[in-house]
């Protein structure tokens, strides 16, 4: 039986499903918590996906698993679970970041700190501009900058590291 | 009638306008950029001509390129849609250079109205008040010291601006720094200028606007009023016509007053007049939209008529049938914009490739969409992805259906706006119509956008989500859904879904 293991925010789940027929047992096992075991009646087609559980209550999914993780959508709401890496913890996990990536494709506008530089939590670090509207880069923690990567005018893709951040420097500065 | 047009922009106004086009048997061309090849506007056109690389100031802003493909595939007018070039005076003086007709107001209209000085000094002529301020600004002391004559909070905006694009709101004298400083960079950025002015913030007001059309005979008509005053960061998000605060003498002297401006400023074909309304019914002019707008389904469906048509009609010389204003709306319409951004992470955009996409099909449910199952999604253009319209004979009726058809779309493969939208259009605010200009912001300060709890039967459907065609490694013909991720074996999403070249790339 395959485990597949999916983090969404700070929860991070490991499943397994054992199909019989319609049904289906889905083993959970959910870190910080015991295993337990989800009942239901399942049908696909395609990435539609029908369960109902053992009250009776039926809804209807749309699922896709991607590269990086699965999407699941019902009834308006839409959320994608990402592949969690063995022991890794999920994305979302700001705490103990040391890196500030740029969220979106765009162009620095403005860098505010320098290396070496004490920075506050949620404290403006630089301005990208993409479709033509500024979009914040803000620092996830109390720190120290260890290394700006990016300078004004540059060019930046989703992802990529606008600053470091000194990996220690968080509990002696962070007072909340 | 025309015998081709080409379409000068892309999504789900291409999309829409080359729908009208070929209904009226007008053979068309659509232009797009490199990475938009297989764009649902492009699919749709009789010809297509590729303009140039993503970016959009090397394809859709390149007027030359634009005249060139208008000429080579033998067009003989063109449609700006909304955005990129469709405010461009210059845009439209080369057309007209070029022998072509521009579908939209003439270039005297839209440097005049387009320049919100000029365009305040028409109002007046009109004998109708405009919001108060509205002086340029040469520095940031003077934006200081006009901020304080008028009261604040105030507004500053580009002049040439549009789309809250170069806009902010300053509360605070200590604000008007960075407020400067900020909205000139993004003027400069998105309109290359920054011409900047102030004007007075009205609390509470409604933003409400009237569409008209003109013909080149003299006729000019207004329609039934349209309420946007959900936006977000001046982004409009719903907009609805009726609007719960206007009645019928009121919308009378607001058509009376749209069509005055309009025969002011000399204006033939669609565009929009927009208000401000304060507590008391008192409406105050903002500026005019020179071009078919975002939200203008709207008002087709409460009038029964399709504003393309008439913007193309009026274009070929034809005389509206109707002349002043209009009868009262029929019925009630609700649209929703569905955006690729993230609510839970301050409503970035998103991007990546949608890998199932269904639609709400049901009675009284328009959707203008511009993607299509495979379409990718990038940072390059406008975030949004398409405009889901629901009309029913009262509001509270066109309410619960918008609600429902949001509950029935699905966008897999990109983040999006949707659950928000669903939870604004639920919100008892709405629901009771109390809609003004500052309520997204105040929701969102209340009741800021949460992660949605995820359940074990969640879980269930993701343990059991088959791999998408497109991702990667695992994209091969056998483990690819059966039906392409769409349960209707008929629907056109299915064949455009995989869409691929015959011949591997050289």
């Amino acid at each position: 039986m395959k485990t597949l293991r999916l983090a969404s925010g700070d929860r991070l789940f490991e499943l397994a499903v054992e199909r019989h027929q319609d049904a289906c047992d889905l083993v959970i096992r959910e870190e910080g918590e015991g295993p337990r075991v989800f009942h239901a009646s399942a049908h696909t087609l395609g990435s539609r996906i029908f369960i109902r559980d053992s009250a009776g209550n039926g809804c209807l999914y749309a699922g896709i698993r991607d590269r990086g993780g699965v999407w699941v959508a019902w009834r308006g709401n839409t959320v994608y679970l990402e592949l969690a890496k063995g022991g890794s913890r999920g994305i979302g996990d700001h705490t103990r970041a040391s890196e500030v990536a740029a969220p979106i494709n765009g162009r620095v506008v403005e860098v505010r700190v320098t290396a070496g530089q004490r920075v506050a939590r949620g404290q403006v670090l630089g301005l990208l501009e993409a479709m033509k509207t500024e979009v914040r880069l803000e620092a996830p923690r109390a720190a120290v900058i260890t290394e700006v990567a990016i300078a004004p005018g540059d060019l930046v893709d989703l992802g990529q590291i606008a600053f470091r951040l000194d990996p220690n420097s968080s509990e002696e500065l962070d007072e909340e | 009638m025309f015998d081709c047009i080409l379409v000068a922009n892309r999504g789900e106004i291409a999309v829409r306008i080359l729908r009208t086009a070929r209904e009226l048997g007008v053979r068309t061309v659509a232009v797009h950029s490199e990475i938009d090849a297989t764009a649902p506007h492009v699919l749709l056109a009789d010809r297509a001509c590729c303009i140039g690389p993503a970016g959009a100031s090397d394809s859709y802003l390149c007027i030359d390129k634009l005249i060139d493909a208008a000429r080579s595939h033998g067009a003989c007018a063109v449609h700006p849609g909304y955005g990129f070039l469709s405010e461009n005076a210059d845009f439209a003086d080369a057309c007209i250079d070029a022998g072509l007709t521009w579908i939209g107001p003439g270039p005297a209209a839209i440097r005049a109205m387009g320049d919100k000085t000029r365009a305040r000094a028409i109002a007046a002529r009109a004998g109708v008040a405009s919001v108060p301020g509205g002086a340029g600004l040469a520095s940031a002391a003077e934006l200081a010291r006009t901020a304080q004559e008028l009261g604040l909070p105030v507004l500053l905006k580009a002049a040439a601006g549009g789309g809250g694009k170069g806009m902010r709101r300053i509360d605070r004298l200590a604000e008007v720094d960075d407020a400067w400083a900020a909205a000139r960079r993004e003027a400069k950025a998105a309109f290359g200028d920054d011409t900047m002015l102030v004007e007075k913030l009205l609390y509470p007001a409604r933003h409400v606007e009237i569409q008209i059309v003109a013909d080149q005979h003299g006729r000019v008509c207004a329609f039934a009023e349209r309420e946007c005053s959900l936006q977000r960061r001046h982004q409009k998000i719903i907009e609805e016509s009726p609007s719960t605060a206007v009645d019928a003498e009121l919308r009378e002297r607001m058509q009376e007053a749209a069509c005055a401006i309009a025969r002011e400023a000399g204006y033939v074909n669609a565009g929009t007049l927009e208000f401000l309304v304060d507590q008391s019914g008192a409406y105050y002019f903002l500026e005019m939209n020179t071009r078919l707008q975002v939200e203008h389904p709207v008002t087709e469906l409460v009038s029964d008529l399709d504003l393309v048509r008439l913007q193309l009609e009026i274009a070929a010389g034809g005389p509206l049938s109707a002349n002043g204003t209009r009868s009262a709306p029929r019925g009630h319409a609700i649209e929703a914009r569905l955006y690729a951004e993230d609510p839970e992470r301050g409503f970035l955009p998103t991007s990546g490739r949608i890998a199932v996409l269904e639609w709400p099909r049901m009675p009284g449910i328009r959707v203008d969409a511009g993607i299509h199952e495979g379409s990718a999604i990038s940072s390059y253009y406008d975030p949004m992805l398409a405009k889901i319209i629901a009309w029913a004979p009262q509001r509270e009726h066109t309410r619960r259906r918008l609600v429902s058809a949001l509950e029935d779309t699905v966008v897999l493969g990109v983040k999006t706006n949707q659950a928000f939208l669903r939870d604004l259009l639920e919100d008892r605010t709405f629901a009771c119509g109390a809609t003004f200009t500052h309520t997204v912001e105040e929701w969102l300060r209340e009741e800021p956008p949460k992660h949605v709890v995820i359940d074990d039967a969640v879980l269930l459907a993701a343990a059991l989500a088959p791999p998408a065609a497109s991702a990667g490694a695992g994209g091969t013909a056998e483990n690819r859904p059966a039906l392409g991720g769409s349960p209707d074996p008929y629907s056109p999403w299915r064949t455009v879904g995989h869409w691929r070249g015959l011949e591997p790339p050289p």
